[in-house]
């Protein structure tokens, strides 16, 4: 069976379906400019696409793609949204569970303050209408780590509704080529997390722990303004370093508090939409553009071949690389939502209808959490771009890695060197050494004082900077290349310095 | 039981609106179709609905006196419809009008889990044991994805 062959007539819109050819599956370029942190999950997919930029041949027609997510984040609160039991991560089975969040005839849920604080601003942050009133209803399935039988969630009327996302995706090979784009922000709602099960293969049971039960979630449904996996992952990952920088949500999708599920469809653009697919299990930052652009290829390569979609759910199997129809065999899900009967609708006032003489505690003015709003990554970007004649793509690199950006500061606050400078030797020799090393910048041996002083020296031109790249090879603990330091150092003080006194000072701010 | 009961009325009233909108819709109907309809019409929405609703709600339709119950809740769903409601917004929740009152982000219950675990008839190692049953396989690949991060 020939492999279909996948070209991009326009960086991240067009699709063609290049008839038989044989031959290798479409070539995707070697990741350059990759952001990806070493064992931390919080990378972006940086897969550069091959642009081949081709006229369709006769009797081609392009596809277009369109691309909707639904992302689920873990609000970063002390108890969970309608109960006063911790939220943790790890944790004994079943330790963190109230008699509400274990559904015990007789309990009643208690609305978290912080949860709801946490959605205004992720809603204020994405330019969203606050909704005064917004409702609570269950949403009814029947699963063993749902122990009550419904969720509680917010169908009817969201907190938030009608914000924007924008983002930034490489257009053409290089990194410096970089454009904004937006996707609409349809609604975000609270809603409750459900228990974990795990499946016991042993004794072909499933075993139910309960403390993720009754978390609160932010449920974020983007518009299906997307047309490739490059620019879902692109939008997520802003998505995350925004629920980060407010504090909502750590947003760590390897430790599940952040979760993707997409919806793909495509058609020929100028006819109507296609039958969409839901591939759910994108919970990889690494393989979720790869996963989108399977799905989306499978849907071409189906259609062109006289198939048809299938409006179904599917999950993205990370051994095989592909999307697998999940066995539903009941059909379509109804889950019944109804009117949450024991929540009142929650109501949110701003500076101007605050009721007088309300207790603060019971009362949510959305004007003071806007400007209690933390800066945004997208703002601190700018800054630093106006501030220090960062060029673009290097702002996008410093926020990209946790720690990155402080570390950069901590040094542009103790060196002359300038701006330019710093941000190649923190962007280049410091990430690099840091990548190789894998470790994460706050397990850096290199202090921001050490590299600041590093660059003054370099400054000065008191060492080559071949010599101050050495120093990272004695940090990597090459004692031959200290000696080679401490020749470079007396070659530059003229030979006047004295050997013993350089390697003592030397070794004092090498092992500082 | 409560609860099942609850849904099925929400589920089968929803239904049954949905089909009544098919007949035609609100503005031709009048009073008088109200009593005299329920009684073939109830038995029909139920065969059709039951189906769907059995897996879904996990009722059991196939016994008569579970069937009773959920007829006598249509019949009385066709004669709520006898009544004009024009311009008159439902009653969503007997709650609408209260207060909501909001609990401070702070850790005050959790940690029983021998207690609760007393109410479950099987479990190990501080796990609860899921009853036999339906497990669909999109929960089952939620455990995949962390291992391959």
């Amino acid at each position: 069976m020939a492999t279909p062959m996948l070209r991009w007539c326009c960086p991240g819109r067009r699709w063609i379906f290049a008839g038989i050819g044989g031959g290798s599956r479409h070539g995707r370029g070697v990741p350059t400019g990759s952001t990806s942190s070493g064992k931390r999950g919080q990378s972006s997919v940086a897969q550069q696409p091959l642009i081949t930029a081709q006229k369709p041949r006769k009797g081609e027609r392009e596809w277009a793609a369109v691309v909707g997510l639904e992302i689920h984040a873990q609000i970063a609160s002390n108890s969970k949204l309608f109960s006063g039991s911790q939220v943790d991560f790890a944790a004994p089975p079943n330790s963190l569970v109230s008699f509400f969040d274990a559904s015990l005839p007789g309990t009643l849920p208690v609305l978290n303050r912080r949860c709801v604080e946490a959605a205004v601003m992720t809603g204020l942050a994405l330019d969203c209408h606050i909704n005064r009133k917004s409702l609570f209803d269950r949403k009814h399935y029947f699963y063993a780590d749902l122990p009550a039988g419904y969720q509680i969630t917010q169908q009817r009327l969201p907190i938030a509704v009608n914000g924007s996302l924008a983002y930034s995706v490489c257009v053409g090979q290089r990194w410096s080529q970089m454009v904004t784009r937006t996707v609409g922000v349809k609604q975000i709602q609270l809603e409750q997390d459900s228990g974990k099960s795990l499946h016991d293969n042993l004794r072909s049971q499933t075993l139910i722990d309960l403390n993720r039960a009754g978390v609160g979630l932010l449920e974020v449904v983007l518009e299906p303004d997307m047309s490739c996996g490059e620019e879902a992952a692109a939008a997520i990952r802003e998505l995350q370093l925004i629920l980060q920088a407010l504090g909502t949500s750590q947003a760590n999708m390897a430790e599940g508090q952040l979760r993707v599920d997409a919806n793909i469809s495509v058609h020929h653009p100028g006819e109507p939409l296609g039958v969409r697919t839901e591939v759910k299990n994108l919970n990889s930052a690494r393989f979720l553009a790869k996963a989108i652009d399977y799905e989306i290829q499978r849907q071409i390569s189906e259609l062109e071949n006289g198939g048809k979609i299938l409006n179904e759910t599917r999950s993205f199997d990370y051994k095989l690389g592909c999307t697998v129809p999940m066995r539903d065999k009941e059909g379509k899900q109804d889950y019944r939502f109804m009117p949450e009967p024991n929540l009142p609708p929650l109501l949110l006032y701003d500076s101007g209808s605050l009721p007088t003489g309300a207790d603060p505690q019971q009362v949510i003015d959305i004007d003071q959490l806007r400007e209690q709003l933390p800066e945004l990554p997208r703002v601190t970007r700018e800054k630093l771009v106006r501030q220090y004649g960062m060029r673009p793509e290097h702002s996008f690199a410093l926020l990209n890695e946790v720690g990155l950006l402080e570390f950069f500061q901590n040094v542009m606050k103790e060196t002359r060197a300038e701006p330019k400078k710093v941000t190649s030797w923190v962007l280049n020799t410091f990430l690099g050494f840091l990548k190789q090393q894998n470790l994460a910048v706050s397990e850096s041996p290199v202090t921001p004082s050490a590299l600041a002083e590093l660059l003054d020296l370099l400054d000065r031109k008191a060492i080559s900077s071949s010599a101050a790249k050495q120093v990272t090879d004695v940090k990597k603990g090459n004692p031959r290349a200290i000696n080679k330091l401490i020749g470079l150092v007396r070659r530059a003080t003229l030979g006047r310095a004295d050997p013993t006194v350089i390697k003592e000072v030397l070794e004092r701010q090498l092992s500082s | 039981m409560q609860e099942i009961y609850w849904g099925v009325i929400s589920g089968t009233s929803q239904v049954w609106l949905g089909l009544w909108a098919l007949a035609g819709g609100r503005r031709g109907f009048t009073s008088k179709a109200g009593p005299r309809v329920e009684a073939g019409a109830s038995r029909r929405v139920l065969k059709g609905v039951g189906q769907i609703l059995e897996p879904l709600a996990l009722a059991d339709f196939g016994s008569g006196g579970a069937v009773a119950r959920p007829e006598k809740a249509i019949a009385f769903a066709y004669r709520l419809c006898a009544v004009a409601t024009d311009r008159v917004g439902p009653v969503r929740s007997v709650l609408e009008d209260g207060c909501l009152c909001l609990r401070s982000d702070n850790v005050v219950e959790g940690n029983c889990a021998e207690e609760l675990l007393q109410n479950s008839r099987r479990d190990v190692e501080e796990y609860f044991v899921a009853p036999p049953g339906r497990i669909s396989w999109p929960k089952l690949d939620e455990k995949e994805p962390l291992s391959h991060c």
